[in-house]
């Protein structure tokens, strides 16, 4: 039901953290999965390639998600990309703050597969590039 | 899938480790500096990544404890209330509590400590600080942050669009077990090559003008700069920052300072310095063990300094440094400094030395009997720096990675515990020396010249032989009398090496010397090398077995006779 073939990116500045949530987007399908520690490296990586989808945690040093997430949507080559923001607890503030800056929906820690793959879905049904196919 | 969430837990394991390790030095800070958001904000993110990847694996004690810890940090971290030594003790705690339940998990144990009471003293003081805030707030309004900090200047928005410059960081987790194979195998290159290096040779003297041979000795010298180069690289791998083992020392001074009602200010230089990964294995127990005796032993209380001239607050120095093919750990404080006469007393009734003995010996010995297993200057060994096991414990455990302390101590003004270990501990550059009909090495590290001299140069007084060397006279021993080997030569002239181990110099005489050579440690089973001064044996390039001379031992050996 997904396009498995676009580039995800999974920031976090906790490689457990980064290993967990590739693991799961893997379960769900996902083939291509790449990883950066912070806001400033995920920038770089953008730049560098075609993503189709960003998973990035919020409380990161050196850049935090917010950030990331600010930059993603005023760069006109990158604003378009599917942003799911991962955080700790749903702070109400935090996430009014995170969906006024454009970000596609949340997830808050910890979470399942399944719930992942429902937050997913929800961006997909305002994104399309993240849906499959005509089967899917 | 089970396979690939061992491995989770398994790094989660790691890196949680990595970030408690973290955790204990920034407390401290904090208390030093004060209100620091910097600080805060990191310590208050070390919690979170714990707490956030613990809930993915199910680690429902790691969750609360740490939950609850960074619900405190964050009222910090946004002013509400300022940081209490009550509240560091807190968090502390809870960092104890969360490295307990990490050990356990590492040990695939259930975590079943008992964390309700962190729990509670995190929730009594996060109460108790609220109402003080409340309290407070009602006098008068104070900023959080010390007016003296220079406001941090914002970023613009537009500097987070630009793209950092390339600096990928490309790290790889090996195990150790491999690098000490490739480490064993360059041992074993390294012995190849000096049997190569010493046939091609005397090919190259036999069949002078050969091409072939030309062609053998050039090849033989390129693989023997490739070897050094191989040997260091692998060297490098093994090398770790002394900041793994130092991290620890701000909270455990902090601890025991606080304990014993002294106050004691830590200092470290140079954790940046690189040694090989056994010695942060092994050094660790050494210096915590180092740094009680200066705490409880060393630094007076208050009264005491203030009575003496002294600032109240006590100071202890870590200091690491590289010094040539050495690595030196100085640890120092500013207290009271060894009574000698207590030590030479001690000794006595102990019946480690007689009463004679004490009389003839020098200060320097004196102070070194503290080494000796057995000694503990206070009758009743504190908790603290007791624990039932003396300062002979450091001196063996240096001596594990070949090094060795020295002291040095000034009464009022204080002491400083020096160790110094080689640089590595596989491969050394060592002198070949030949004594009688058996050859020796004898690390280059402690060696600073070789001198050719006349015989009838080295006089004697009283009953000791001296030499003068550059002005300076030193003492002379025969290698052949300390190990009591013959020697066949009585030639009129002696080679003679000048050794320095610490802070003595003195010479030694062999019946000739043979040359330098790289030569790999192997250490020998079943013997006590703190008996016969021998620190391991080697295979030389010439493909014989050669005992290791430890300059160290031997010294305090002869100097204890003398």
């Amino acid at each position: 039901m997904f396009n498995y073939k676009i580039k995800v990116l999974v920031i976090d500045d906790f490689p457990t953290m980064r290993r967990i949530i590739k693991n799961l987007l893997k379960q769900i399908g996902f083939e291509n999965i790449d990883e950066a520690e912070n806001g400033e490296d995920a920038l770089r990586k953008l730049h560098s390639s075609d993503y189709g989808l960003i998973v990035s945690d919020w409380n990161m040093p050196v850049m935090d998600g917010l950030q990331l997430l600010k930059a993603v949507r005023t760069d006109p080559k990158l604003k378009e990309i599917p942003f799911l923001m991962v955080t700790a607890e749903a702070e109400k503030e935090k996430v009014i703050e995170a969906i006024k800056s454009g970000v596609d929906n949340y997830i808050v820690k910890p979470f399942t597969g399944e719930v992942l793959k429902e937050k997913l879905e929800k961006i997909a049904q305002k994104k399309p590039s993240l849906k499959g196919g005509s089967h899917g | 899938m089970a396979n690939e969430m061992d491995e989770i837990i398994n790094e989660f394991i790691i890196e949680a480790e990595e970030i408690l390790e973290k955790l204990d030095p920034l407390f401290v800070q904090l208390e030093q500096k004060g209100h620091d958001i910097e600080i805060v904000n990191e310590i208050f993110r070390g919690m979170h990544t714990l707490k956030g990847a613990a809930g993915f694996l199910g680690f429902q004690s790691i969750v609360d404890v740490a939950h609850k810890a960074e619900t405190i940090l964050k009222k910090i971290r946004e002013g509400e209330f300022t940081l209490t030594s009550k509240i560091t003790d807190a968090i502390l705690k809870a960092t104890d509590t969360i490295r307990i339940l990490i050990s356990q998990i590492k040990a695939k144990e259930e975590t079943t400590e008992d964390i309700s009471p962190v729990l509670n003293l995190l929730d009594n003081v996060l109460i108790e600080a609220l109402k003080k805030k409340e309290d407070f707030e009602q006098e008068e309004k104070l900023p959080p942050v010390k007016p003296e900090e220079e406001p941090k200047p914002t970023k613009p928005e537009e500097v987070v669009t630009q793209i950092p410059k390339e600096k990928e960081v490309s790290t790889l987790r090996v195990d150790v077990e491999r690098i000490d194979k490739v480490m064993d195998l360059a041992g074993e290159i390294v012995l190849a090559r000096n049997r190569l290096l010493n046939l091609a040779h005397k090919l190259e003297a036999k069949y002078t003008g050969d091409d072939h041979i030309e062609g053998l000795v050039e090849t033989v010298s390129f693989l023997d700069r490739v070897t050094s180069d191989l040997q260091l690289a692998v060297m490098r791998m093994r090398m770790q920052p002394l900041q793994k083992v130092f991290g620890k020392f701000p909270r455990m001074v902090r601890d025991l300072a606080k304990t014993l009602g002294k106050d004691v200010d830590l200092e470290i230089y140079g954790e940046d310095t690189e040694v090989d990964k056994s010695v942060i294995e092994h050094i660790g127990d050494p210096l915590v063990h180092i740094i009680r005796n200066s705490i409880d032993h060393g630094v007076e209380f208050p009264e005491e300094r203030i009575s003496k001239g002294k600032p109240p607050k006590g100071k202890i120095i870590i200091n690491a440094y590289q010094k040539g093919t050495q690595i030196v750990i100085d640890v120092s404080d500013d207290g009271k400094g060894i009574d000698i006469e207590a030590v030479k007393a001690k000794a006595i009734t102990k019946g480690l030395i007689t009463l004679e003995e004490a009389e003839k010996m020098s200060e320097d010995s004196i102070i070194n009997l503290i080494f000796l297993p057995g000694f503990s200057t206070k009758d009743i060994s504190t908790e603290l720096s007791g624990r039932g096991v003396g300062m002979d414990v450091v001196k063996s455990n240096v001596a594990k990675l070949n090094g060795y302390v020295e002291i040095f101590t000034e009464k009022d003004k204080g002491t400083t515990f020096r160790i110094s270990l080689p640089l590595t501990l596989a491969i050394i550059q060592a002198m070949m020396v030949q004594v009688g009909e058996e050859i020796y090495a004898i690390p280059q590290s402690m060696i600073e010249e070789t001198l050719r001299v006349y015989t009838k140069e080295i006089k004697e007084v009283v009953g000791q032989r001296v030499l003068t060397v550059r002005e300076k006279v030193l003492p002379v021993f025969i290698l052949n009398e300390i190990l009591g080997v013959s020697s066949n030569l009585d030639s009129e002239k002696k080679y003679i090496l000048v050794a320095s181990v610490g802070e003595r110099r003195f010479c030694i005489s062999v019946d000739a010397v043979l040359g330098q050579e790289e030569i790999v440690i192997k250490t020998i089973n079943g013997i006590n090398s703190e008996e016969c001064g021998i620190m391991g044996a080697t295979i030389t390039g010439d493909g014989k077995v050669v005992l290791i001379l430890d300059l160290a031992i031997i010294s305090r050996k002869i100097y204890a006779i003398k």
